[in-house]
């Protein structure tokens, strides 16, 4: 079995240590079990799509002027996006 | 070390919820393009822990294919998000929803800032990083703009 050290934030450390025993229980391997369970779940988040993310180098200039050819502010088009969220659900409605 | 640095090293240690904002402002590339990607800069180097929210991310790319984005850009914001060092994605769940009802009625907001100011008390922080003014109505939330922050 291997074994990784970590460092964590203290606040992190501490809620993440007082969930692992409550779940678990107050003795040995508590701590273990519940990391095995957080870094399988990430795992399983992430390794099907690791090809594709290490195609993006920089992830800040890959999304630079996406939209450049949008004349509004970013807080105009935010609260674009609850309208079209409206739209379309209302959409949906009258289609069904 | 800088007085004014200080008061932004304290602001910046705890986590820090981003608005959607943050982000169509890059992707905008207009006046706060420059700024906004230096904060992301810290946050893709982890030098800065934030959060978004996972409905804030469905609301850029709302906005994205309104405005005639197809898959492969919507596909390459989505994977973009996850190599910043510094950002988790905060999933709201429907218990999380429902709590923000009850910020629109106790602070008078809509259903969207309602969600981040729960989000922000779910990652027990008061910062939000967002050009959003509707935010500043409430007294406990300290509300950034990137400018202030690089």
């Amino acid at each position: 079995m291997g074994g990784i050290k970590v460092y964590i934030s203290d606040d992190l450390e501490r809620k993440f240590r007082e969930a692992a025993m409550r779940l678990y229980g107050y003795g040995r391997g508590s701590l273990s079990i519940a990391c095995e369970k957080a870094i399988s779940a990430w795992l399983s988040q992430v390794s099907e799509i690791l090809d594709i993310v290490e195609t993006v180098d920089d992830p800040v200039e890959a999304i630079y002027g996406m939209l450049s050819h949008v004349k509004k502010s970013g807080v105009e088009l935010q609260h674009e996006a609850r309208e079209i969220r409206a739209r379309k659900d209302l959409k949906q409605c009258g289609t069904n | 070390m800088k007085p004014e640095k200080l008061g932004r090293e304290k602001i910046l240690s705890n986590v820090v919820l981003i608005d959607s904002n943050i982000f169509l402002e890059v992707e905008l590339a207009e006046s706060h393009a420059d700024a906004c990607k230096r904060f992301l800069g810290k946050v893709r180097d982890g030098l800065i822990k934030s959060a978004i929210t996972d409905f804030h991310i469905d609301s850029i790319v709302i906005v994205m294919e309104n405005y005639g984005k197809g898959w492969k850009d919507i596909a390459l914001f989505l994977v973009s998000l996850l190599r910043y060092k510094g950002l988790r994605i905060h999933t709201m769940g429907l218990s999380g929803r429902i709590k923000s009802t009850l910020i629109m009625r106790d602070y008078g907001l809509d259903f969207d800032d309602a969600l981040a100011v729960q989000a922000l008390k779910d990652l027990s922080t008061n910062v939000i990083v967002s050009y959003d003014e509707d935010f500043d109505s409430i007294n406990w939330i300290k509300r950034y703009i990137p400018e202030k922050l690089v």
